[in-house]
């Protein structure tokens, strides 16, 4: 029981990172100055 | 301080000066493909790529190399959990170990494959040798290969113009573990078995002492991972003691030998970002950083502990270096390495994200474990980890870059690359989970009584163990002020998170940087464009490290180190 409530935990840091992945692809998902032909 | 202690230090930082430029070549070939591999390897790497369905040719956005980098991690830590928490019933268990506790496994598993090898255990009495080698030994090799492909990915980003892409996680992994960790392990383990490093699968040597009683001697499979633990920046110790126990580490040649081992690939990493990026002066700029870094930290912690220890002067021990001692601080050191290899062990150690000790860092002087503490607090950086402590300096690069923009008016640039505000933003993001997890998780240890039972003394003393132990977690150390009892519930379980939170959380931000920087075009270099590889920018970015790391941190060792230093030199330790 202990080891499946601790894997559950590892589940849930993963769960984290992945969040954390997603979040930083939606805060750079524009198109910055440097990669556009705008002067 | 003695002549003889410079000299080593001297000697030290040459031989890994000289060592950078040829191993950062090798390293940028492996990374490119560019080696004519060995056929056995050659053969070896092409059959895991069929066996795994990997396409070597197939590259991955940032996305898709984090998405890999975490699931292939996580596998490896329940695989790890999984091996302790049944190694009573598998082989190679001479000593008949029972399993690992739950909280204890999941702390190791979580250690490892964050390449911080935290141990709240004792390796000798807790795991079997199949642990050792399987599960300790492989996550050595795979997380340091981890770390040196995120920056790999990273030079990429900075090398490559309007690229969708940053290479291919599984194809790093493979190349930089069969063609520069296993080599290189493979000749280093020969090198310890030679001066003494026992490397056998026979259960512990029984034996019969002076006095005529009887003493179990534990060994094992010692080389194979004394050169893995080094050479990764792992510094997971096979025995309790680390490389102070003379079988890790018998003479002052071995430790000398593994203080390289440490920081060879860290110092080589710069040239192949050197190379990558077409200015190898770029890579000699940030190794020169590193090596200022170094030598002020030698600097204080060797002066502490080969100067007299004020408590024990009060007592009338003598503690003048002579021929007969070495002199100095000597608690908590092993009398084959003295105070200068030990400072020097220390500095390194901690430097990097390695965290094998051959001395007790507890026992250092008050000031002396303020300096550990702040390497690691800094990000480890000075050399640092396999490529955990170039990206690591990349990052503050990029801050020390955005902050001469702010200067000057401009936008800032690096390498030809504009640093905008998405690379600000995942620098801090980066930046800042570090600290967050260490002092979060400091605060809460110091007010619940399971954190408070853990320090085995009061005051600024016991907190300092506390801040240390989060310190080393967060950074990815692995290093402790051993007086701390760790193996409980409470903190085997919060160090393990700050453990994950302070490697794969801080991957994530950096991946995003080499993907946004990878995209962009470069911009031809003008006359306003800040020289990034002179003196001046060396300044700035020693700069924007001192007041980054003294911002967060200054107030923490005030209440740890530094108060028991003040009391200390007023004459009466605080209790």
């Amino acid at each position: 029981m202990i080891d499946l409530a601790l894997l559950l935990l590892l589940a849930l840091g993963f769960a984290a990172a992945t969040g954390l992945v997603r979040l930083c692809e939606r805060l750079v998902a524009h198109e910055p100055a440097s990669r556009s032909d705008a002067p | 301080m003695t002549w003889q202690g410079w000299i080593l230090v001297i000697l030290f930082v040459g031989a890994v000066a000289a060592m950078t430029r040829p191993l950062g070549g090798y390293i940028a070939r492996i990374v490119d493909a560019d080696l004519p591999a060995p056929r056995g390897l050659a053969v070896l790497e092409n059959a895991i790529y069929r066996l795994a369905g990997i396409g070597p040719t197939r590259e991955q956005s940032w996305v898709c190399y984090a998405f890999s980098l975490l699931c292939f991690h996580m596998i490896g830590i329940a695989a790890l959990y999984g091996l302790q928490r049944l190694q009573h019933l598998l082989p190679l268990n001479p000593q008949g170990l029972e399993a690992v506790g739950p909280d204890l496994a999941l702390n190791t598993a979580i250690s490892f494959a964050t390449n911080t090898s935290w141990q709240s255990y004792a390796g000798e009495t807790t795991l079997s040798y199949l642990s050792q080698m399987a599960g300790i030994t492989v996550q050595s090799f795979l997380s340091g290969a981890t770390g040196i492909a995120v920056a790999i990915a990273l030079l990429r980003g900075f090398a490559r113009v309007s690229a969708r892409t940053v290479g291919n996680f599984w194809v790093d992994l493979t190349r930089i573990t069969l063609y520069l960790l296993l080599p290189i392990c493979v000749v280093a383990s020969l090198v310890l078995v030679s001066q003494g490093v026992p490397q056998t699968l026979n259960g512990y040597a029984e034996a019969t002492t002076l006095e005529g009683g009887r003493q179990l001697l534990a060994y094992g499979p010692v080389a194979s991972q004394e050169a893995i633990k080094l050479l990764s920046g792992d510094g997971g110790g096979f025995f309790n003691a680390n490389s102070a126990h003379p079988f890790e580490n018998p003479t002052a040649l071995t430790s000398f030998f593994e203080l390289l081992l440490i920081f060879m690939i860290g110092g080589a990493l710069t040239n192949t970002f050197g190379r990558m990026v077409g200015d190898e002066r770029q890579g000699w700029a940030l190794f020169s950083a590193m090596t200022i870094l170094f030598l002020a930290g030698v600097t204080v912690v060797y002066g502490g502990e080969a100067n007299r220890n004020p408590a024990l002067s009060s007592l009338g021990i003598d503690q003048v270096a002579s021929l007969e001692q070495a002199g100095g601080n000597m608690e908590g050191k092993e009398v084959r390495f003295g105070p200068a290899h030990s400072a020097l062990f220390a500095m390194v150690s901690t430097s990097s994200s390695d965290g094998a000790v051959n001395a007790m860092h507890e026992s250092f002087m008050p000031l002396s474990g303020a300096v550990l503490m702040a390497n690691m607090k800094i990000g480890e950086i000075i050399f640092g980890g396999p490529g955990s402590g170039l990206f690591g300096m990349l990052l503050l690069v990029i801050i020390a870059v955005f902050v001469a923009g702010l200067m000057v008016g401009r936008t800032p640039e690096y390498l030809g690359k504009k640093i905008e505000a998405d690379e600000i933003k995942m620098a801090m993001l980066a930046l800042l989970i570090t600290p967050a997890f260490i002092l979060g998780a400091v605060a809460i240890a110091v007010v619940l009584p399971p954190g408070l039972s853990g320090p085995a003394t009061d005051g600024p003393h016991g907190f300092s163990e506390v801040l240390y132990a989060y310190t080393s977690a967060a950074a990815t150390n692995g290093s402790a002020f051993t007086g701390l009892s760790a193996n409980n519930p409470f903190y085997n379980l919060t160090l393990a998170a700050a453990m994950f939170g302070g490697r794969f959380l801080v991957i994530v931000p950096v991946l995003c940087i080499a993907g946004t920087l990878a995209a962009k075009r470069r911009v031809p270099a003008s006359t306003g464009t800040l020289p990034t590889h002179g003196p001046q920018f060396v300044v700035l970015l020693l700069g924007t490290i001192v007041v980054l790391g003294g911002l967060t941190f200054f107030p923490a060792l005030v209440v740890g180190p530094v108060a028991e230093h003040l009391a200390m030199q007023s004459g009466g330790l605080m209790p």
